[in-house]
């Protein structure tokens, strides 16, 4: 990873001063414009996010569900990578990059669809994590600079397995199985794409009647674009009948029994679904 | 840089090609727009609205009324007059925000009336505000972070105020980034966010005070049984995040709470 010791400055226009009253918990915007001249030596540690403008912000995409980041670095062990570990919340719209100290690549806010963000970490450097983000591609992550106070962190000691082949789905607390349940997932047009997924949100559903809960993940439908009014999120949820068990035939949803949803909502989010 | 600061009252090239384009009437009623007027306390959002010979609902329009509600469509294209891509809405948690990207107003001969490579707005606890990225009206560029309802006169036929800002007699706020008017002909307001007044301690939402203030406390020796300090909510974080954003006493991830919201997952 190169080292940048220089600068990357504001761009030339005037700023009148005034700050966007969302507060950006990012190092280097608005008024931190240049960084010094003098580089301290090969400490990559102490790199540096780039600058980033408040045109430049507007036109970052949001990383929600709803989005695609283009450029966003994927994920480099989708099969099977960390099980359980750090998980971090925003406390404002944060930054995402595309490597340290890299390009921007898109902004993560404090909220997904109500919920408050947790993102698990994938990767750490110095004061950088990578984390995996809710947007589209299917594992897509970025690297965000974790300045002070810009984001809480916390330890998330479970894990959620799902076997689309046997049908099952596992949830581990610090490695040891609390719950195995048979389950349903996508049918052959509509699979449940496999990879590291994480369960974005808890939503307590005022549309749908299928189930009371649902938790949206981080991955989408790799064969829909989208799903009645919603970018083609996968879920996790439960169904009213038990057409689903041990079944193929959602269009892409891991249908859970109710005894299973009960336990996975009590998981945190930003808790990794290893698809398998 | 500015040579074409906002206080200039120069004719905007292209003006009357959006007027021209407005002759034939056009009504675009999206299936995802919503005709009910929010209701009070509710935050509300939506990229577009029209009115006038050229009719857009609110697209697209979503409020909180009945928990968090984000949409998003992939463009909206009004022939001859408007392109919009990736329009964005969203409300809830106390907050609200609208965006577009990639916009071009007043399609046809001659120069586009107003082009931007994003707009957005946001707003929360009665506040807000919106930005425009590389944005033009005509040949005005226009700033990033306009100051509230900055106003661009164009002689005769447009006005276009920046940043507009509305406080309701509720307490409210209508945080519009664009808003574009052609004398008694018609309107268009691009990127408009609603959000219901603060709470008066400045938190978001119903949550209920934290139960032990934020001083360190040094466990004292022959104290009986102490309960550990249990957050139930934020104090000072993100708008209307609530419980669930804190780590708990231990430092392990939280157990969230469902949040009343609307999103059609694959099934």
């Amino acid at each position: 990873m190169p080292m940048t010791c220089s600068s990357r400055t504001q761009n030339g226009s005037a700023r009148r001063g005034r700050l966007p009253v969302r507060l950006l918990a990012v190092a280097g915007v608005s008024t931190l414009a240049l960084l010094t001249g003098g580089c301290s030596g090969g400490d990559a540690d102490g790199v540096k996010p780039a600058a980033v403008s408040q045109e430049d912000l507007t036109q970052l995409p949001e990383a929600t569900t709803f989005a695609t980041v283009a450029g966003a670095p994927l994920d480099s062990r989708p099969a099977g990578g960390a099980p359980a570990g750090r998980v971090i919340h925003p406390k404002a719209d944060m930054v995402v990059y595309d490597s340290v100290g890299g390009k921007a690549i898109a902004k993560l806010p404090s909220i997904q669809m109500g919920s408050p963000t947790w993102v698990p970490v994938i990767a750490e450097q110095g004061e950088w994590v990578q984390v995996l983000l809710p947007t589209r591609p299917n594992a897509a992550s970025g690297w965000v600079h974790l300045s002070d106070g810009a984001a809480e962190s916390a330890q998330n000691d479970y894990l959620v397995t799902v076997d689309r082949a046997t049908f099952s789905l596992e949830i581990l607390e610090s490695g040891r199985s609390i719950g195995k349940w048979t389950i349903g997932t996508g049918k052959s047009e509509h699979p449940t794409p496999a990879g590291r997924a994480y369960i974005i949100a808890s939503i307590a559903e005022t549309k749908n009647t299928y189930s009371p809960i649902v938790l949206p993940l981080s991955y989408h439908s790799d064969s829909l674009e989208t799903f009645g009014g919603g970018p083609g999120t996968v879920g996790l949820h439960t169904w009213p009948n038990n057409s689903f068990i041990g079944q193929a035939n959602s269009d892409g949803c891991i249908r859970v029994p109710s005894d299973a949803l009960d336990e996975l909502v009590k998981l945190p989010l930003g808790t990794i679904v290893n698809i398998t | 840089m500015k040579g074409n600061s906002l206080s200039r009252t120069k004719a905007v090239v292209g003006a009357g090609v959006l007027a021209t384009a407005l002759a034939t009437s056009v009504l675009l009623a999206p299936a995802a727009g919503a005709t009910t007027p929010a209701a009070t306390g509710v935050n509300s959002a939506y990229a577009i609205a029209a009115k006038g010979l050229l009719g857009i609902d609110k697209s697209p329009y979503v409020t909180d009324a009945d928990g968090f509600s984000q949409e998003s469509l992939v463009k909206l294209n009004v022939p001859g007059v408007a392109q919009l891509n990736l329009l964005n809405a969203s409300a809830g948690a106390g907050q609200a925000r609208a965006s577009i990207a990639d916009l071009t107003v007043g399609l046809g001969a001659g120069k586009p009336l107003l082009t931007a490579s994003a707009i957005e707005s946001e707003c929360a606890g009665g506040k807000g505000n919106s930005s425009l990225a590389k944005a033009k009206l005509g040949d005005i560029t226009l700033d990033v972070a306009a100051p509230a309802n900055t106003t661009v006169a164009v002689p005769g036929v447009l006005s276009v105020v920046l940043n507009k800002q509305v406080k309701h007699d509720d307490g409210s706020i209508t945080i519009t980034a664009i808003a574009v008017k052609i004398d008694n002909l018609q309107t268009l307001d691009l990127a408009s966010v609603t959000c219901a007044p603060g709470d008066d301690n400045g938190g978001g939402g119903e949550t209920t005070p934290t139960t032990s203030p934020t001083k360190t406390s040094t466990s004292k020796p022959g104290t009986g049984t102490s309960t550990p300090t249990s957050t139930k909510t934020s104090s000072g974080g993100g708008a209307g995040s609530g419980a669930g954003d804190k780590p708990d006493a231990n430092g392990k991830a939280p157990r969230p709470t469902p949040v009343k919201a609307h999103l059609d997952v694959t099934g």
